[in-house]
This record gives structure tokens, C-alpha cells and sequence, in this order.
């Protein structure tokens, strides 16, 4: 038991007298850079976002313009077929 | 120069108030970060995030303490933001090798940390040191690696995480049973 409570005391006692970790010697030029950097991409983000928006705009005025051409269209096409189909003796006469 | 004016040249961006800042804290603020990251890479990583913060925060600083406890605050704070992120992302490594998405295997034990500031003589048992100190509560940790590894009194620790000294006291009690408990183990486990 009396070597375990030991080595407890000595493991507990083992940080005295330590000194100080340094940082990195360019730990100034370090910060700046990645500051710069993150500046950097902080503006790009703006125009990522824009080409984004200008993307969602095309692709939602194609799909409404899709949306409504071929939807008229084929309503006319229905409309068409149906009556070829069913009242053709009226356009016979 | 005065603290307020060294504030206020911080706030001005100028460039040789920032060299000078880091110049006056950066060994503090690594020797902190290492402290409680017990790992030398993220540290550099987390000192050079707690500048860019400072700096950038540096305008909202109202001056309720003093530079040095603001600067500590930060360093504790990011410290402590990424061991939870860490250890976040073990957890989800560990549940993706559950469902057999990726063949992550937990280590069955954490490497060894050795502070560079320790002495040669003490080298392997204040590694065992710190893989206790890792597994204290996130306050004991924060409390005892300030006073242990920074050596700041009670009350510069009371301030820095906004408590009272006996609070820390306490802090610093329940640690040092924890430590004692954990070592204890560990000691029986390898000495059998």
C-alpha cells in the first residue's frame, strides 16, 4: 500500500517547478497571415453567393417558363385529340 | 503606457500594438492551451485562433477586467470548445464503426502527452499527471492547469472564470481527490 500513496505524491508533486511552454517563435506573422487569409475568404463568400442567387433565378424562370408553355400546349393538344376523337363527323359535314 | 492606451492603440488596428500583444501573452496563452489540450499541434493551432479572436474582439472589450483575465478567458474558452468538438467527432467515428461505415477502431489508450516545460526527471510521471488531469470535469481541469501549469493565484483563476476564490478552492480540492482516486487506480492496475 505504502508505495502506491508514493508514487500518488510523487506523480501529484511532478508538475512543480516546470516552466513556462514557448509558442511558436512566428507565431505573430502566424495570426496575420490567417487573418488575411479569412479577410480573403470572407470576401469571396459575397460573390459565391451571388453567382448562387443568379443560378436559382435561371433555373427557376426555366422551370416556370416550362411550367406554363407546355402546359398550355398540351392542354390545347388534349382539347385537340378529344375533339378529332369525338366530333369529327361535325367537321365532316 | 497605460492599459487604456494600449487598448485603444489594439483598437486602432495598429499593427505594432498587435506584434507587441503577442509578443507579452503569446507564451501564456500557449502554455494554457497546451495545458488543457495536452497536444502540440492543435495547441499552436488554438493560440493563433485566440489572437485572431482577440484582435477581432478587441472593440467590444469593455474593460470590466483586465486584459491579461479577458485574454486568459478567451484561451480557456476556445480550449475547451474544441475538446468538445473532439471529442463529438469520436463519438461519431465510433457510431459509424458500429454500423460498419467506416473501420475506425478506438484507441485503447491515449497516447502519452509530455509537456516541453517539464523537468527531465520528472518527465514520465508527469505524463501520467496529465492523463489524469484529462479526465477530470472540464471547471477542476480548467481550475487546476491554471494554477499547476500557468501558476496563477486563486484569485486571478476566480476571475478569469468568473467565480469566487472559495469557489475555486473547492475546485482545486475536488481535483486534487479526483487525481489522487484516478492515480490510485492506475497504480494498482499496473503494479499488479
Amino acid at each position: 500500500m505504502e508505495p502506491t500513496k508514493n508514487h500518488i505524491q510523487q506523480t501529484m508533486e511532478s508538475l512543480d517547478g516546470m516552466a513556462q511552454a514557448t509558442a511558436n517563435p512566428f507565431l505573430f506573422d502566424k495570426v496575420m497571415n490567417r487573418m488575411r487569409n479569412v479577410e480573403q475568404g470572407q470576401l469571396v463568400k459575397p460573390a459565391t453567393l451571388r453567382v448562387a442567387f443568379a443560378i436559382a433565378v435561371i433555373v427557376i424562370g426555366v422551370n416556370v417558363f416550362s411550367l406554363l408553355h407546355f402546359n398550355s400546349n398540351s392542354s390545347a393538344r388534349q382539347s385537340n385529340a378529344f375533339q378529332r376523337e369525338y366530333f369529327s363527323y361535325i367537321t365532316n359535314f | 503606457m497605460s492599459e487604456a492606451n494600449f487598448i485603444s492603440q489594439l483598437r486602432e488596428g495598429d499593427q505594432s500594438a498587435y506584434k507587441e500583444l503577442v509578443k507579452q501573452f503569446g507564451n501564456k496563452v500557449h502554455n494554457t492551451v497546451i495545458g488543457i489540450l495536452q497536444n502540440e499541434e492543435d495547441a499552436e493551432d488554438i493560440t493563433q485562433e485566440v489572437f485572431i479572436e482577440v484582435f477581432r474582439s478587441v472593440h467590444g472589450f469593455k474593460g470590466e477586467s483586465t486584459l491579461s483575465t479577458w485574454i486568459y478567458r478567451i484561451s480557456v474558452v476556445k480550449s475547451l470548445e474544441f475538446l468538445r468538438k473532439k471529442k463529438r467527432k469520436k463519438r461519431f467515428a465510433v457510431v459509424q464503426s458500429l454500423f460498419g461505415m467506416e473501420s475506425v477502431l478506438p484507441a485503447l489508450d491515449k497516447p502519452h502527452f509530455y509537456h516541453p516545460g517539464v523537468q527531465l526527471e520528472n518527465k514520465e510521471l508527469s505524463a501520467i499527471l496529465f492523463t489524469a488531469i484529462d479526465q477530470l470535469a472540464e471547471t477542476q481541469k480548467t481550475a487546476f492547469v491554471l494554477h499547476k501549469v500557468e501558476g496563477l493565484s486563486y484569485a486571478e483563476i476566480a476571475d478569469i472564470m468568473k467565480t469566487s476564490v472559495p469557489s475555486v478552492e473547492s475546485l482545486m480540492f475536488r481535483a486534487k481527490q479526483n487525481l489522487q482516486k484516478l492515480l490510485a487506480d492506475y497504480y494498482n492496475k499496473h503494479e499488479k
